[in-house]
């Protein structure tokens, strides 16, 4: 019933705006009439100065002197004074960042002294919501936030990375080691089929990743969660919303301040795989060829595949014979994996002159990679000015420019010294690469089945470098005190280039020149956002209203270049494909999508102690078929600040007690553009008699009736705090159920087709996300505080597109995770006195044994197939994730630690599949052989993957990747104000910091975390780092 | 005041205005709607129903399977019959090859039936827009050309999985169910298809490679002579058989090369004797199904060796497949490599002199050794001495034999450019079609043999048997993408895998239940797993899966 009564109200949507706008445009020049008339009260009122200090009669500077019910205001100077013109009956209201606020009214002192009580809870914390700014004490939904300090603090060269563990109900995951980082984030679980990330937003403007920011940049990153909060951002609020607010002109307190934040560590490898050394690996080998005979193997474990072809060749054989003998064990790894380096270095500059304000920063950031030519370089610029004409207009822009490069040592080098046998070494004593060793005669190759890495990653390259420019040009006008007319454009241009070389001896050439390719991809994104925003604020007694309105539109366009070209006749890489002999391919390709936004949303307040907020929006995509683009998505809230109550607030020892409840709908258009289309665009070419014959077919099959994803989700929620917020915190509770999940169907064979986009299923995410904050010790030198986070979801499956059924093609299962693991179950290996029997399956002893689950008549059959003898096995996200933050303050040191864990949790490692090869190394563990009758992995004469299951089952691969880890442990210290003063600074702190110091696992790879990825993504690291802050 | 009332007007007007803002704009694509109304356009979706033929005779695995580096169809009709084994100890493809673990989950079997039903779906819409497009002259031969390919199609789908869905309709909606139709019903659909476009067709079209007159009547003459041998036969299919066969034969259209080896040579491949062939060419292979005819036959990890084409082998001709040649015929050196250069493509050559040749293995034919159970000088030895399941013993990376050389490419790199086109008709089948039939209604066979034969071998046949008959077939089209469907028809997997096979011949040892249920396996493929679950219905599996 509400979606048609939607459908209904996003109709009639356009009369409704026509009208509130003809009614604004009317009402306009009555407003500012208005206006006129209370200026000439102000004749009668009288500069009144003070000073604001804080409990330890510091002064505070920057401390914001509002007069109430007006935006005039002042800020206090560098010694805390401020002077401010104010009639008697004026409200002074002084709010400082981390302090309570405070109301004093003028009365008859000319001279004030205010002393600002700081605020443990930080209540007057002011969250972003989207389109406007709440204090966190009026929140009536669930967000999380998190100030520029806490992301500068961890050292990161990205700004998710800082994020981790911060926030509950926010799963961020590292994807690699290398210096490419990509991060996942993850907001209360996955809702979508089709996966997708969250809607990020910097200073308004939608972008669709931030890692062209340097961490640096964020001065506030708020996170909205549930879907009271989202639904703002309607059809693009399903996977939560990240609000990035960077350095800007609005953060100006003073004339002028310069600060300069930096850093320099060094990344050394950390958490490695424990490879096998060459006995353990020889042994292995042997395993492999004696398999389950009971005859000990005597043969020659390289017999099939040294070929000696000449006299340098056969050195080379008796040199491998003799390290085997002697058992010298090669350490590629170490051969490969050398320390890297991080630096970031950060200047910014606010200010503020006359009525313009103005902001400017610059950053370089540098990582690089603990493998040779891993590295990336990110150089930022920013400018922001605002210019107040008088109290009604303001007029700011914005310009911001990040370049980005980023180059990943190419081909499969990484990959390859894993896989390198530990008997060979990498170069002859003189560091000489034989050339002909990608092709012919290098044992190594013929052990291994591969190149040699060293001249893989000498001869092959990837590098991407990126440039992003976003501009912002913001027009305010406010009318009135209460109301605030706004228009915004904010456009972005993004370029790509991404270039791939593999040379002559790379993996893939293998010293075939024919073979030998590059590409070139050039990408430009123009994006931009267009808000038009209108807030009106105005109190009425005990009641306070906050209504905002928007039109938005929005406009994506992308066109995207590639050529790749074989045949290198010069070593020039991807930046000369024109000296190469074969075209390969040519491609280019234009994608646009819009969308057009309505959005209304009321917040209302009833004695300070009952919040409620209410929205709507409604959003068109040009995405979605005919008939289908719009929809709109409600959303309303309430919350009871319980401890303002009369029977509360006399009990001392609670400070804040507040209940939320909210209730919301968001969307979902994760889907390419033009898929309710069917292009002529598939190339199946043929001839007739050698002469070529264009053949074109449709690229799939449309779905002209694709809709929005919904998602509905219900929160409570309860903040906390007691004993003068020395205790405090919150407790979410969720429930969100996605519905018309858009997915690629499986149809039926005989229709031709594999797949279709499709509305189908639904997915339900509940759980619980608690944070806990004490300040256990507060002394005049000594501050000691703890905080814990807990987040726990449980992601299920409740209809798939065959109704209340499994759907086993697209792997969804009733009740069960989205991407479980559904796979055979191994139950051991069959043993030398089971041959009889294994012989049965089609086995032998030492290869796994698989259960028989099922078979066509609902009993085991006899027979393992796909279709009867699978289930499920594990799940691929956490049963609950936690973190553990504690800092201790002493005088002028600090000191702090940041835990993370993630237990419950199965992934398929594609490392352990990389190294599956009996002829390559692998390792460290425990597999069956004649004389060790293991149940744990099978003999390694058996390793293919029919052996270990059935086909593509791999078996081999799942692992419990629950981990525990130390992220970081940062000592600072601050310098004395006299010592900083002497010097003409503000403020001088120096830290030291590691991150990832220690790892609790019992995943037997490089890094639980990426657990899932390959062995050419490396281990993860350590860093050690030293850094400063400087505020001038 | 008065510009800021402009521009909340112009917001307003931009937000009323725009009505076709989120219309799409679709710049780099073409929709089939506008694309296919031309003929230009039409003949794209015709090529590309063509097209479907390379696509379906080449599909292969991707690196990361399991049964990869083989086409899958070239899997299915090659392996596990008398002539073919596996090459590789255990990569997948011994599924196929041995029978007992054939499960309906196999990936050769699911590719093979997929692509069929997506070549079908294309063919159904280019049937669709025939009163669609702008007609033409040359429209209905196109439709009719279509028709013919996808009977085809459904020819490979009946004899490889029995009764399967008739589907005509291209579909812009998802179904959820299909019915499964009988065998009788496929087979008479087959035959009223190519019956109502046979005269439609040119007899020599204008580009070589198009369906001609002779493509459909052979076809029909396959199809009859397949349902002669079923129990719902009708009683005069063997003599429509030899009537379409004759058809050909006497056309004059065709007529056989006056030698073997010539019918095969790399360039030579529009010749006279081809009936309907798939097309590849080198300039066309960019951005589409490459061609794999090649990749699978040799040395298994031949493209790491100097010298050697790039080939990852894992087809090895039984025993029987060298046997069944006499010394004598010309057939054994025109279908075998036994003669092997180095570098291998140096055979194709002819501008190098012999004495200027590096030969890197001889091998003699088989008779010609004096003891068959120990390796000659030449690295020469017998399957008998491979075993597939035990890793020590004779290595199987071993590449030492004759490989079959019907599919090499000197221009292939890759595993991926064969551009040697895939013979589907040539006459010489024709002629054994014919003597198939004939034998079959008891009459004699033994000319049409002899015609096929008389170019490579002096020996005549005589009173020639269906056995006979079979290794004629297995001597003529070796390789051919023919050899599992032959024994299927007539009935004889099971018999002659069992003799000649050594992957089956070691599982019945084993003491394995080889064939299923009934020799279902012996029959049919399986119904692939994917088409099972995917159905919402019940769509049934083959009998011994």
């Amino acid at each position: 019933m509400i979606l048609k009564y939607n459908k209904l109200l996003a109709s009639s949507i356009n009369e409704i705006i026509l009208l509130l706008i003809i009614v604004f445009l009317s009402n306009i020049g009555s407003l500012s009439a208005k206006n006129t008339t209370d200026f000439i009260n102000f004749d009668q009122q009288e500069i009144i100065s003070g000073k604001v200090i804080d409990q330890d009669g510091v002064p505070l500077a920057g401390v914001s002197i509002i007069k109430q019910g007006t935006s005039d205001g002042v800020s206090t100077n560098f010694d805390g004074n401020f002077s401010i013109a104010a009639s008697q009956d004026d409200i002074l209201v002084f709010s400082y960042l981390g302090f309570l606020t405070q109301s004093i009214q003028v009365n008859s002192k000319l001279v004030l002294e205010v002393i600002m009580i700081e605020d443990a809870e930080q209540l007057d914390e002011i969250i972003v919501v989207g389109y406007g700014s709440v204090k966190k004490r009026d929140l009536t939904g669930a967000v999380g936030s998190i100030g520029g300090s806490d992301i500068e603090s961890r050292g990161s060269t990205d700004p998710l990375e800082a994020l981790q563990g911060q926030l509950p109900g926010v799963n961020i995951s590292r994807s690699s080691g290398r210096s490419d980082v990509g991060f996942e984030l993850v907001i209360r679980g996955q809702n979508s089929i089709a996966g997708g990330s969250p809607l990020y937003v910097v200073d308004g403007l939608v972008v669709d990743d931030i890692n062209f920011l340097n961490p640096n940049d964020i001065v506030q990153m708020d996170i909205l969660k549930d879907a009271s909060s989202t639904a703002i951002y309607g059809s693009r609020g399903s996977n939560g919303v990240v609000l990035i607010q960077t350095n800007s002109a609005e953060n100006s307190r003073e004339d002028i301040s310069i600060t300069y934040d930096g850093y320099y560590g060094i990344k050394t490898p950390a958490h490695k795989a424990p490879m096998m050394n060459a006995a353990q690996w020889i042994n292995y080998r042997i395993a492999s060829r004696q398999g389950n005979s009971l005859e000990p193997f005597s043969g020659d474990i390289f017999s099939t595949t040294t070929q000696v072809v000449d006299a340098s060749a056969a050195e080379w054989d008796r040199e491998i014979r003799r390290r085997i003998a002697a058992g010298e064990t090669y350490n590629w790894e170490d051969r490969f994996l050398k320390d890297g380096s991080r630096q970031n270095h950060f200047l910014t500059l606010n200010g503020i002159s006359g009525n313009t304000s103005f902001s400017m920063s610059a950053g370089y950031l540098q990582e690089k990679g603990f493998i040779e030519k891993d590295f990336m370089d990110k150089y930022s610029f920013s400018l922001d000015l605002r210019h107040k004409f008088n109290d009604q207009f303001e007029l700011g822009g914005q310009f911001r420019a990040g370049l980005k490069e980023t180059e990943v040592a190419g081909g499969k080098s990484i990959l390859n010294f894993y896989r390198m046998a530990p008997v060979v070494i990498s170069s002859d004593p003189t560091g000489w690469l034989d050339e002909h060793e990608g092709i012919t005669i290098f044992p190594g190759r013929m052990l291994t089945g591969s190149i040699n890495p060293l001249l893989d990653q000498k001869y092959s390259n990837t590098n991407a470098k990126s440039l992003d420019v976003l501009g912002k040009i913001f027009f305010n006008y406010k009318p009135s005190n209460w109301l605030t007319l706004r228009t915004e454009f904010l456009p972005r241009i993004s370029k790509l280039r991404e270039g791939e070389w593999n040379g002559l001896y790379s993996a893939e050439a293998k010293g075939n020149q024919e073979s030998t390719n590059a590409s070139s991809r050039n990408r430009t994104r123009i994006n931009y956002t267009w808000d038009n925003i209108v807030n009106a604020e105005k109190s009425f007694g005990k009641h306070g209203l906050q209504a905002t309105g928007l039109f938005s539109i929005y406009h994506f366009e992308e066109e995207d270049y590639y050529s790749e070209v074989m045949n290198l006749t010069q070593e020039t890489a991807f930046f000369n494909l024109g000296a190469a002999n074969v075209n390969s391919v040519t491609d280019s390709q234009y994608t646009m999508n819009r969308l057009i936004s309505y959005m209304m949303r009321l917040n209302y307040s009833f004695n300070d102690k009952y919040l409620l907020t209410v929205s709507n929006r409604w959003d068109g995509s040009s995405k979605l078929g005919d008939g289908y683009e719009w929809a709109s998505f409600p959303s309303a809230a309430v919350a009871w600040k319980i401890s303002e109550e009369s029977f509360l607030k006399n009990v001392n020892f609670i400070s804040n007690l507040k209940t939320r409840l909210s209730y919301g709908f968001t969307g979902n258009n994760n889907i390419d553009a033009y898929q309710s289309l069917v292009n002529a665009n598939y190339l199946s070419n043929y001839d007739f008699g050698g002469s070529i014959a264009n053949g074109i077919s449709p690229s799939g099959i449309s779905n002209r009736a694709l809709t929005w994803e919904r998602t509905e989700e219900v929160n409570f929620g309860v903040d906390f705090g007691f004993f003068n917020g020395r205790v405090s915190g919150a407790i979410d509770l969720y429930s969100r159920l996605s519905r018309d999940l858009l997915l690629n169907r499986k149809l039926p064979v005989p229709m031709g087709w594999d797949e279709m986009i499709d509305n189908i299923g639904s997915v339900r995410n509940e759980g619980i996300e608690a944070t806990l904050r004490t300040i256990n010790i507060k002394a005049n030198d000594l501050t000691w505080e703890t905080s814990f986070v807990f987040s726990k979801n449980k992601n299920s499956v409740v209809e798939t597109n065959l109704g209340k059924v499994d759907d086993i093609v697209n792997g969804l299962f009733i009740g069960q995770p989205i991407n479980v693991h559904y796979n055979y179950d191994m139950v051991g290996i069959w043993q030398l006195d089971e041959a009889d029997e294994a012989a049965l399956w089609g086995r032998e002893p030492g290869m796994p044994k698989i259960r028989d689950i099922s078979g066509p008549d609902g009993v085991p059959d006899g027979k393992i197939d796909a279709q009867y003898d699978r289930t499920i096995i594990g799940k691929p996200i956490p049963d609950w994730t936690g973190s553990f933050f504690t800092k201790l303050t002493y005088k002028n040191f600090d000191i702090s630690m940041a835990i993370y864990t993630e237990q419950g949790i199965m992934k398929k490692s594609a490392f352990h599949n990389d190294l599956i090869y009996n002829n390559r190394n692998t390792v460290v563990h425990e597999y069956w052989t004649v004389t060790n009758p293991s149940n744990v992995a099978p003999s390694p004469a058996f390793l293919g993957d029919q052996y270990w299951g059935r086909k593509g089952a791999q078996l081999q691969n799942y692992r419990d990747t629950s981990y525990t880890r130390i992220q970081n442990i940062t000592l600072g210290y601050v310098f004395p104000d006299d010592v900083t003063e002497s010097l003409g600074i503000d403020r001088f702190r120096v830290y030291a910091n590691i991150t990832n110091p220690y790892l609790y696992t019992h995943y037997d790879g490089h890094d639980p975390e990426f657990g899932d990825r390959g062995a050419n993504d490396g281990p993860s690291f350590m860093t050690v780092q030293l850094g400063v802050n400087v505020k001038f | 005041m008065k510009k800021l009332n402009f521009i909340l007007l112009g917001i307003a007007l931009i937000a009323f205005g725009c009505s076709d803002f989120l219309d799409e704009d679709n710049r780099s694509s073409t929709t089939t709607e506008e694309y296919y109304q031309s003929q230009e356009g039409f003949e794209t979706l015709v090529n590309a129903g063509y097209s479907s033929l390379r696509e379906l005779y080449s599909d292969m695995n991707s690196e990361n399977d399991d049964q990869k580096n083989i086409p899958s169809f070239q899997g299915l009709t090659l392996l596990g019959t008398d002539l073919f084994c596996h090459a590789k100890k255990a990569d997948g493809n011994e599924l196929v090859d041995g029978y007992f673990q054939l499960t309906p989950d196999n990936d050769w079997v699911s590719k093979v039936f997929s692509n069929c039903y997506k070549a079908i779906q294309l063919h159904n819409l280019a049937i669709e827009w025939e009163s669609k497009t702008v007609q033409t002259e040359v429209l209905p031969i196109r439709v009719a050309e279509i028709r013919f390919i996808r009977a085809y199609f459904y020819h490979v789908l009946l004899e490889l999985y029995g009764g399967v869905s008739i589907v005509t309709e291209a579909f812009d909606t998802p179904i959820t169910s299909f019915k499964r139709d009988s065998e009788a019903d496929v087979y008479q659909f087959i035959i009223n298809e190519l019956i109502s476009i046979k005269d439609i067709l040119p007899e020599q079209p204008t580009d070589f490679g198009r369906v001609s007159k002779g493509a459909a009547e052979h076809l029909l003459s396959l199809v009859h002579l397949s349902r002669g041998y079923t129990s719902f036969a009708s009683n005069d299919d063997f003599e429509k058989s030899i009537e379409y066969a004759t058809n050909v034969i006497d056309s004059g259209v065709y007529s056989l090369l006056a030698n073997f080896e010539d019918v095969f040579t790399p360039g030579n491949e529009d010749n006279r004797e081809i009936i309907f062939s798939v097309q590849f060419d080198q300039n066309s292979l960019i951005n589409n199904v490459g061609g794999h005819s090649s990749h699978s036959w040799g040395g298994l990890f031949a493209g790491s060796q100097i010298g050697m084409p790039y080939r990852h082998g894992q087809i090895r001709p039984t025993d029987w497949s060298y046997m069944q040649y006499s010394s004598e015929d010309k057939r054994y050196p025109g279908s075998f490599m036994v003669e092997q250069n180095d570098p291998y493509y140096d055979a194709y050559d002819t501008s190098i002199a012999d004495s200027d040749r590096v030969f890197s293995n001889i091998y003699p034919h088989p008779s010609i050794l004096e003891d068959p159970n120990s390796p000659s000088p030449n690295n020469w030895f017998y399957l008998e001495d491979y075993t597939v399941w035990v890793p020590q013993g004779v290595e199987w990376e071993d590449q030492n034999y004759p490989w079959v050389k019907k599919f090499d490419d000197p221009t292939a790199i890759t595993r991926s450019d064969n551009s040697r086109d895939i013979f589907v008709f040539r006459l010489a089948e024709t002629y054994l079609l014919r003597a198939e039939a004939k034998i079959n209604l008891g009459q004699s066979g033994d000319n049409d043999i002899n015609t096929v034969r008389a170019r490579s071998w002096d020996v005549q046949a005589s009173g020639a048997t269906l056995d006979d008959l079979l290794d004629e077939r297995g001597r003529e089209l070796l390789g051919e993408y023919k050899r599992w469907m032959d024994l299927r028809r007539m009935g004889k997997v099971k018999e002659r895998v069992s003799q000649y096979n050594p992957t089956v011949k070691r599982a019945i040892d084993l003491g394995q239940n080889v064939f299923g249920d009934q020799d279902g396996k012996a029959l049919r493929r399986p119904i692939p797993t994917d088409v099972i679950i995917r159905d919402s219905g019940d769509y049934g599996q083959n009998p011994g899966y």
